[in-house]
């Protein structure tokens, strides 16, 4: 019978990752492609949103 | 914000990127990856500057009164769900299922294979996802393997203009096996695999009329308990797609085709010149400029697919898929 050592690799937590389900997404103002700031919120203007938080758009 | 521009630019982008300089945002949210150092390393890779300050990769949707009624977060970058799949988690099933997939099972052990649309179009790139759903006490093993085991493999086949991505199979957890004296790779659980694929085709090869298309899924992997393992399993995943023709296939998406094809280039070393002539080859009629080929090796290099030899010759810097 083999004896196994494990040695895992980080476990992310993804559930209790940023806002949780329930709570109201923070107010985020930030540039944008255009070279402006964006409100999140005012920019929806009532509107659902699918809010994607990536590594970067350079690489 | 140039950055975003430019790729904004390039994809075609309707929808609003933000720019988090300083990850200010990222860290007031608490979604700063703390991690990556040793995800980096579980890929053999070492953390660079420009890795400092991602987020770890998610999605929250928002209701009418921005109220966040659902969310998702990868364990890695590397898993890159479709915009299709994050709406249909997000917002719910909305009946329609995978478009096409195919399952298996032997002990231990279930896989299915499955496309989100099962219509598709040359030089579209696409995406088959497959899943292993391992019983609890179930292990598979990843490259490299024991002596006589057999690792898990993902291919894809069925058309002579079907090109993909070398498979990156998560690398799992490190077991130690006492008898051999030696570390091995293992994976447990849920096994998401994703293959980007394209039709690579031009004129001549595109067709002008809906076609019958079916990509074939090659799946082998070996089950392993504790106590005992499995035969080898190589299992065949059938997916039965339609061709439409593509009326665009002359403007083909370079920022889509060309590090696909050039990744499967690169297999061997290369230089820029050989690269060039061999992608210009490959693509058959988009002749892609020095300056160009520059650019997309340096986005590419930037994103670990390929490196720079110390002879100054290219090399795909992606694991091989299991042979």
């Amino acid at each position: 019978m083999a004896d196994f050592t494990e040695l895992p690799i980080p476990e992310v937590d993804a559930e209790n990752l940023g806002p949780v389900v329930g709570q109201r997404f923070p107010d985020v103002v930030l540039p944008s492609q255009t070279g402006s700031a964006l409100d999140l919120h005012e920019h929806r203007n009532g509107r659902k949103a699918l809010v994607v938080f990536h590594r970067s758009a350079d690489w | 914000m140039e950055t975003l521009a430019r790729f904004s630019d390039r994809h075609g982008v309707s929808y609003p990127l933000l720019a988090d300089v300083g990850s200010v945002v990222i860290g007031d949210l608490g979604l700063l990856n703390v991690t990556l150092e040793q995800e980096r390393a579980a890929f053999g890779r070492p953390i660079e500057e420009r890795h400092r300050g991602i987020p770890y990769p998610g999605s929250f949707f928002l209701d009418e009164d921005g109220i966040v009624v659902g969310k998702r977060f990868e364990q890695s970058h590397r898993i890159r769900p479709t915009g299709r799949t994050l709406l249909r988690q997000l917002v719910g099933d909305d009946g329609s299922g995978p478009a096409v997939g195919a399952e298996s099972a032997s002990p231990g052990v279930r896989v299915a294979a499955w496309l989100d649309t099962d219509v598709i179009y040359a030089n579209q790139l696409q995406e088959v996802n497959v899943r292993f759903d391992l019983d609890a006490d179930v292990h598979l093993y990843t490259n490299p393997v024991p002596d006589g085991f057999r690792p898990v493999g993902v291919q894809l086949r069925g058309d002579d203009r079907l090109r993909a991505d070398p498979v990156e199979i998560e690398p799992g957890h490190k077991f130690r096996v006492a008898g051999l004296g030696d570390t091995f790779r293992v994976v447990e659980g849920q096994v998401n695999v994703a293959l980007p694929f394209i039709l690579l085709s031009n004129r001549d090869t595109a067709g002008d009329r809906a076609r019958s298309l079916t990509v074939v899924v090659d799946v082998g992997y070996q089950a392993c308990t504790a106590t005992e393992c499995y035969l080898p399993e190589q299992v065949s995943l059938e997916l039965a797609l339609v061709e439409e023709p593509n009326p665009g296939y002359e403007t083909t998406d370079r920022a889509a085709v060309v590090p696909l094809v050039m990744r499967r280039l690169v297999e061997g070393p290369k230089t820029g010149a050989e690269l060039l002539a061999l992608v210009n080859a490959a693509l058959d009629g988009v002749e892609l400029s020095s300056a160009e080929l520059d650019e997309f090796t340096e986005e590419m290099q930037a994103d670990n697919t390929i490196d720079k030899g110390a002879d100054g010759r290219w090399l795909s810097s992606l694991p091989r898929a299991p042979r």
